[in-house]
């Protein structure tokens, strides 16, 4: 019961039309399976249950992802070659800029260092500060995806995405 | 249909589940894990990513088994489903006699 009723909550994290969709099947699958697990071992139970919620958590970003890119190809090996045609999702162009701008700002950690210790000296290998530099590039990375995905959001939570669909004029029949 | 092949070996044994008869969704997951030997088990959220994903191909459809079951879905093949199958068993049948000629050959 318990168990279920977590099931039920993560859920919570798939996208809504997903969840409609899915979420009661699921969650009839789930008992079904967990009733049978009850009767074996505690380690097999334990095993069940990570495999659940680690399923969930990653099918659920796998569906928040897609619902934001429109698409499975750049997750699925075999999702890549179902399609002849060409396709670039925008989630590769996110994730390309966020590479790009992660190399941008490594570019200036490195010259703000060489001026530091002056052209020409040698640097000495100094790994709490570069733990630090790489630390800051992992939290201006992640600021970055944060705040992109919250513009993202906030667009989609407008409405404005629908906008394309309208028609300005009455269509003459 | 070429460029969709190789499968992978879940969605390969979801298909071949699906092949013999409709199922719904825990009657996928106890085939898929009898089939590979206990090798392969998924989770639901796993299967049902799959699902979806293969629905979307239109390789499998979803349809309502009975009507006093709410929330019970069954899923079987589609023709294009089923193609695809063929084909991924043609490949392999030939992966196989060649891999058997050429160790045959290495042998002897």
């Amino acid at each position: 019961m318990l168990m279920l009723a977590l099931y039920r909550r993560l859920l919570y994290l798939y996208p809504a039309g997903y969840r409609c969709k899915y979420g009661e099947e699921m969650a009839w699958v789930f008992q079904q399976a967990h009733a049978e697990i009850t009767k074996g071992r505690v380690f097999a139970r334990a095993e069940f249950c990570a495999r659940e919620i680690g399923g969930l958590l990653f099918g659920s970003v796998r569906e928040q992802v897609r619902r934001l890119s429109n698409s499975y190809d750049w997750m699925s090996r075999e999702g890549g070659s179902m399609e002849s045609k060409f396709r670039f999702p925008r989630a590769t162009v996110f994730l390309m800029l966020l590479s790009l701008a992660g190399v941008v700002l490594s570019l200036e950690e490195a010259r703000a260092i060489q001026i530091h210790y002056g052209v020409g000296s040698s640097i000495p290998p100094e790994w709490p500060a570069m733990l630090w530099i790489f630390g800051r590039l992992l939290l201006i990375a992640a600021a970055t995806a944060g705040i992109v995905w919250g513009i993202f959001f906030a667009l989609r939570r407008t409405g404005v995405h629908r906008l394309a669909e309208l028609k300005p004029w009455r269509e003459q029949k | 249909m070429e460029q969709r092949l190789p499968l992978t070996e879940p969605v390969l044994l979801l298909l071949l589940s699906l092949a013999e008869q409709p199922r719904h969704g825990y009657s996928i997951l106890k085939d898929v894990e009898r089939m590979s030997g206990g090798r392969v088990t998924l989770s639901t959220g796993t299967l049902y990513g799959a699902l979806q994903r293969l629905l979307s191909h239109g390789w499998i459809e979803r349809f309502k088994e009975d009507e006093a079951a709410r929330d019970r879905r069954a899923y079987r093949l589609t023709m294009q489903g089923r193609k695809i199958l063929q084909a991924e068993v043609e490949r392999m049948k030939h992966l196989t006699k060649l891999a058997g000629l050429r160790t045959a050959r290495k042998e002897a």
